[in-house]
């Protein structure tokens, strides 16, 4: 590993050099470490699959959801995934149309953070349904006018969008690969990199067919990201629960996307950049950026659970007093207590003060958020279903051996895409890189 | 100027002439109608003072006419309601008299706005009402009647609108993916690994773009808000606060209170849960008068359970709780079913 950075780059140390030195060693390195990270990784994917063919054979009796508690955490994984797959192309389209430069180096990990993110999120859709073929029913037999029907099709558009936007930008940096890794890789890489830069010489038609499928993919994928999460949060309050009655849901999933995708960001890039050595180009500033961002989203998040809280508790129904009981003071008062305080205000506290404001820190306030932001929607799911709509005994959920183990199993297969693509994929955007270089160097003097 | 004026004096002379036959003609009618109103025949109605919710209401009606009873005479029962502000008679239920002038009547007592109803029973003549009676009934608060609203049919929204969402949205997604074939032709060749993937992946997106427009395309708006149909024109046969007392199926039929009700049994033993309240019919058939005609077949349906249909074997249903079930569905088929 350490041959391949010199090989290219002792000797001529410009800037451009460097960059693309570093730039391929992720294509090459593999050592001890990260062969461990990815056999763990698999084992405990496996463990998952073992469990999800249990539920398979056996139905979803396995698992801890019932007639009146329907939806367990499996909905709840389901939304955290489809949360943190939001941050990464919001984030890249929002500094991409703004021209914010110190984007660059990170916009790719996010992309790529939005697309495997989505992927486990509908993993969990069809874990949920119980028998996987009834997804084909949703094409056969679906009803437009159902919520759900329409989550399917914000998801598939912005999962199809999301490809094409992870792959378009990634062209001319594949193509630095195919042209400058053959032989140091397996064969089936360097196919895929020729296969996946399809054709590029950099020619000007080329050139600008990309800018222009940049161009309307950038400027798309705002508001499809935005709907994604509209419509998933309509799957909720179109229906009759009183924990879910509100009107401003769509806006409190948006936020709640953000914010935990933000935070995911912010730990995979720490990693990302010790891991591959970036530090000369994923710095202080973006973290600090990144920082800012959290707090800002953490802070939204506080005022967004106070309006509602508020407006209900004013009223203080039967039901939603029920609700509140559960929530505060009861079953959830842990979790909501530790969501409110670990997850929402320390994070704030944590960027608000210049001595904590350094990576590690930032790293403990985003993983206390990304915690926060799982639990949050496990008791917006869980909690919502408890509340009985007729005057029954209140039932109960707790999620199995089985759900646990396929939950876990989906976190690994997350984690197992993400190193797969840090692996094999450019991970910082070489050439708009190079662009932006270029005209700062221009500027200078 | 003379021959004006003569034209004048004969338009106004032709204008009298007209205008008091008008009013001749009109008086006649006027006349006309008082005298039909007093030879019309006298309704004589014997009602209940009070009555609950939820409770059927017989009332009976006598039509003479000079004191002799008018048979064959059309008599309907209304109530006064106010329907979006305004105020009217519904009608409840109509009857034919027999022989003796007399009719018998019946409706189910709805909640009433006030604790007194305003009753009507009226004598539907062939140009209209002949005779009408108006009476009070004291109406004592029940259990309230279930109805379903049938939501608003708002036609401007349609599927429609989901389809130009969709087709703006995919629109731009097809453009930008087709960017990949433009870089891919735009290139001199060198460098390929295999041409046809562009291709593909352009023909998956589409693929799953037309995905999403046949499901739209082919499923029908069924949603009750949108389109109230007949599927969702729920005839009410259930009071909120109605205790339906749960046995549970199986047991010995002897520990069974024996006078449970052919509603309570149809709803007790789950056929409603298949055939529907009223029987109209989802996932199990409708029950229509046919079937319920030809009480062998029916027995012999519920005990061998065709198609999906669970089999009732006798000691969950006896014959006469079967026979029950067959009376009351006969019942309110007859008297709800549209
Ligand atoms: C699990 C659902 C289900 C339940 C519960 C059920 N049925 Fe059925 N029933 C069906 C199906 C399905 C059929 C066959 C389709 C059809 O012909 O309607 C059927 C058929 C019938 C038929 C024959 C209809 C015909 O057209 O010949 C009768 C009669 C009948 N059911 C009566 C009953 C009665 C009475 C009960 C309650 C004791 C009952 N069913 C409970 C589903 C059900």
């Amino acid at each position: 590993m350490e041959a391949l950075i010199e090989e290219p780059g002792t000797a001529d140390t410009t800037w451009e050099s460097r960059l693309e030195a570093k730039a391929l060693i992720p294509g090459t390195s593999t050592g001890v470490a990260f062969k461990l990270w990815v056999g763990g990784l698999l084992l405990v994917l496996l463990v998952g699959i073992v469990a999800y063919v249990n539920q398979y054979n056996n139905g979803l009796y396995v698992t801890g959801m019932r007639d009146r508690i329907s939806w367990g955490i499996y909905i709840a994984a389901f939304v955290f995934f489809a949360g943190i797959s939001m941050a990464g192309t919001l984030m890249s389209a929002i500094l991409r149309i703004t021209r914010a430069t110190w984007r660059t180096p990170i916009t790719r990990v996010a992309e790529a953070i939005t697309v495997m993110g989505l992927i486990t999120a509908g993993v969990f859709v069809i874990v949920d349904m119980g028998q996987p073929l009834r997804l084909y029913q949703m094409y056969l037999n679906g009803n437009w006018q159902s919520p759900l029907m329409w989550d399917m099709m914000a998801i598939t558009v912005y999962l199809t969008s999301s490809v094409v936007y992870l792959l378009v930008p990634m062209i001319p940096d594949l193509a630095f690969f195919r042209d400058r890794l053959p032989g140091r890789v397996p064969h089936v890489q360097s196919w895929m990199y020729g296969t996946l830069s399809f054709g590029w010489i950099e020619n000007p038609p080329q050139r600008r067919a990309l800018a222009k499928a940049v161009a309307i993919l950038t400027v798309l994928i705002i508001p499809v990201a935005v709907s994604v999460h509209t419509v998933l949060s309509f799957v909720f309050s179109t229906t009759v629960r009183v924990s879910w009655n509100s009107t401003s849901f769509g806006f409190f999933f948006v936020a709640g996307a953000i914010f935990s995708g933000v935070a995911v960001l912010i730990i995979v890039f720490a990693i990302v950049r010790r891991r591959y050595h970036l530090e000369e180009y994923i710095t202080e500033r973006q973290f600090t950026y990144l920082g800012y961002l959290l707090a800002a989203m953490s802070m939204i998040m506080i005022y967004t659970n106070a309006t509602e809280f508020i407006t209900k508790g004013f009223k203080a129904s039967d039901d939603d007093l029920f609700a509140f009981r559960e929530l505060f003071a009861t079953k959830f008062a842990p979790l909501f207590w530790f969501y409110f305080f670990g997850g929402l205000v320390l994070p704030v506290l944590i960027v608000a003060f210049k001595r904590t404001r350094t990576i590690t820190g930032l790293v403990v306030a985003s993983s206390f958020a990304v915690v926060a932001m799982f639990i949050e929607r496990y008791f917006i799911v869980v909690a919502g279903m408890s509340v009985p709509l007729m005057p029954y005994e209140p039932s109960s959920y707790m999620p199995t051996a089985t759900e646990w183990a396929i939950v876990a199993g989906g976190f690994a297969l997350f984690m197992l895409f993400l190193t797969l693509f840090t692996r094999l994929f450019p991970i910082v955007a070489i050439w708009e890189m190079k662009e932006e270089h270029e005209t700062r160097v221009e500027v200078a003097p | 100027m003379n021959r004006q004026q003569k034209s004048i004096q004969q338009r106004t002379a032709h204008g009298l002439v007209g205008s008091l036959i008008l009013l001749l003609t009109l008086i006649a009618a006027l006349l006309g109608l008082a005298g039909r109103v007093d030879a019309a025949a006298e309704i004589e109605v014997d009602a209940p003072s009070e009555s609950t919710v939820g409770e059927v209401v017989q009332i009976s009606a006598t039509v003479t006419d000079g004191g002799t009873p008018v048979a064959d005479a059309v008599v309907t029962v209304s109530r006064q309601a106010e329907i979006g502000g305004k105020s009217g008679f519904v009608e409840l239920d109509s009857g034919t008299t027999d022989e003796a002038g007399v009719v018998q009547l019946e409706f189910v007592q709805y909640a009433a706005p006030s604790d007194a109803e305003a009753l009507q029973v009226e004598l539907q003549g062939p140009k209209g009402v002949d005779a009408a009676t108006k009476f009070e009934m004291k109406v004592i608060d029940g259990p309230q009647q279930v109805t379903a609203s049938s939501g608003a049919d708002v036609g401007i929204i349609n599927k429609y609108w989901l389809i130009a969402v969709l087709c703006l949205v995919w629109f731009f997604v097809i453009a930008a993916t087709v960017q990949l074939l433009v870089i891919s032709r735009a290139s001199d060749g060198s460098t390929h690994s295999n041409r046809l993937i562009p291709y593909f992946m352009v023909g998956f997106v589409l693929f799953t773009g037309l995905g999403m427009f046949y499901v739209v395309l082919t499923q029908p708006t069924m949603h009750a808000n949108l389109a109230p149909n007949e599927a969702f024109d729920r005839v009410p046969t259930a009071y909120v606060g109605e205790i339906y007392p749960y046995q549970g199926l199986g047991g010995d039929p002897a520990d069974r209170p024996d006078d449970l009700t052919g509603e309570v049994l149809y709803v007790q033993a789950g056929c409603v849960s298949c055939h529907g309240i009223n029987a109209n019919g989802s996932m199990g058939g409708e029950l229509d008068n046919d079937v319920l005609d030809d009480t062998e077949e029916f027995t012999e349906a519920v005990r061998e359970g065709p198609d999906d249909m669970p089999a009732f074997a006798d000691n969950l249903l006896t014959q006469a709780e079967i026979d029950r079930i067959i009376e009351f569905l006969h019942e309110t088929r007859t008297s709800d079913a549209p």
